[in-house]
């Protein structure tokens, strides 16, 4: 009768002694040493990480030579013509337009597109109008005798305009072949934009 | 008489043994040296245009502890982040403990959170920290894969970096390509950090 209680008696011995061993354990592992080391990309300043300090701004040079905003259609800087004051079918009136990248800033793809500011539907003066575009002075047009909407589509790009660069675009219209009469005593607005898209 | 008297000089003799009994004694020396436990993490890092082929050298580390080590805009970088554009390093950590290897895990923080402030002039945010994109490879094995900064946890080496062992790390920082306008003129500084355990 006694014996099986002793035996019973050394088990639990044995698993105290396995209790204490494991929590033995679990201290050493809390125990052990540790360091951690840091490296930082930026100083703490603001800008001095990573990140975009400037602003992407496209402007366009006004008649004075000053850079515009003009970030809306109704705010767009009134250019004279370069060259011409009447439209016809053979002699181009030419606009010489330059939009520049500000510095500091990022550098970006500049879109160049054509609008009419007073578009009056069908008939109106615009729609007859085919331009030839130069770009950066290039002896070779970018587009050649396209409307306005083949201008848009053709998605002429100046790419990865530098901050405090710029692109200079030339104009020159024409009225198209045979619609001169029915262009006669017709006025028209022409608006150029620059669409600018950070790199 | 005779017997009871013998048995009792047997008993006598017998005390007198156990009183003499033998002694001795041993002494054990345990030298515990620990001029050579100490545990340390050293960071280095690279960006430059070389960083993608950058090995560390002696000269290359640093503390990182209690102050980040703070890494520098090698020649021909730039911090400026502009959406879905990336900057590249290399990062390193060695354990620099005599002979105790360390379990290490990195941990990609923000040390300057700033959450959702505006700027007061131009109602852009200013963290840029959650718009950040992280892709982190060890040698061949990809520990991050383009894990948008919110979605960061800290990741831990398996294998413990044995004494003297050094990991170098490939760092890709993308910014979002989804981030627009309100992300311009916003920064963050990028903090890893290496926490390293005994074993």
């Amino acid at each position: 009768m006694n014996k099986p209680s002793t035996t019973r008696n050394g088990q639990r011995r044995v698993l105290l002694s396995l209790g204490i061993l494991c929590a033995l354990g679990v201290t050493a592992t809390s125990a052990a040493f540790t360091d951690h080391a840091t490296l930082n990309f930026g100083t703490g300043a603001p800008g001095s990480g990573v990140g975009n300090p400037n602003r992407f701004d496209i402007a366009v040079k006004d008649a004075s030579g000053t850079l515009q905003d003009a970030a809306t259609p109704t705010a767009a800087v009134v250019l004279p013509l370069t060259t011409g004051n009447a439209l016809s079918e053979s002699s181009p009136v030419r606009l010489d337009v330059r939009f520049e990248n500000r510095n500091p800033g990022v550098p970006g793809d500049l879109l160049l597109q054509l609008f009419d500011p007073d578009d009056t539907g069908e008939g109106d003066l615009f729609r007859n109008l085919r331009f030839t575009m130069y770009i950066n002075g290039s002896s070779t047009p970018a587009v050649t005798g396209a409307t306005a909407d083949q201008l848009n589509a053709a998605a002429v790009t100046a790419p990865s305009v530098a901050p405090g660069d710029g692109v200079d675009v030339r104009y020159d219209i024409v009225i198209a072949p045979g619609s001169g009469v029915a262009s006669l005593g017709k006025t028209t607005q022409i608006g150029a934009s620059a669409k600018g898209t950070s790199r | 008489m005779r017997l009871v008297l013998s048995l009792g000089a047997l008993g006598l003799a017998g005390l007198t043994v156990t009183a003499a009994a033998l002694s001795d004694s041993a002494t054990v020396l345990v030298q515990m040296d620990s001029s050579q436990n100490r545990f340390d993490l050293d960071v280095a890092g690279n960006y430059s245009s070389e960083a993608s082929t950058w090995e560390p050298t002696s000269q290359s580390w640093q503390q990182g502890n209690p102050d980040a080590y703070r890494l520098p805009i090698g020649p021909g970088q730039s911090n400026v982040m502009s959406p879905g554009s990336s900057i590249s390093g290399r990062i390193a950590v060695r354990n620099n403990s005599p002979r105790l290897a360390g379990l290490i895990e990195l941990s990609i923080l923000d040390p300057q959170p700033r959450g959702d402030v505006t700027d007061p002039q131009s109602g852009n945010f200013q963290e840029l920290f959650e718009q950040l994109n992280f892709t982190v490879k060890d040698g061949d094995t990809v520990i991050f894969d383009h894990v948008p900064a919110t979605q960061l946890s800290p990741f831990a080496w398996n294998a413990a970096l044995p004494a003297g062992g050094i990991r170098v790390l490939d760092v890709r920082i993308e910014m979002s390509p989804d981030a627009d306008n309100r992300w311009q003129m916003a920064s963050t500084d990028v903090q890893f950090n290496f926490s390293g355990v005994t074993p």
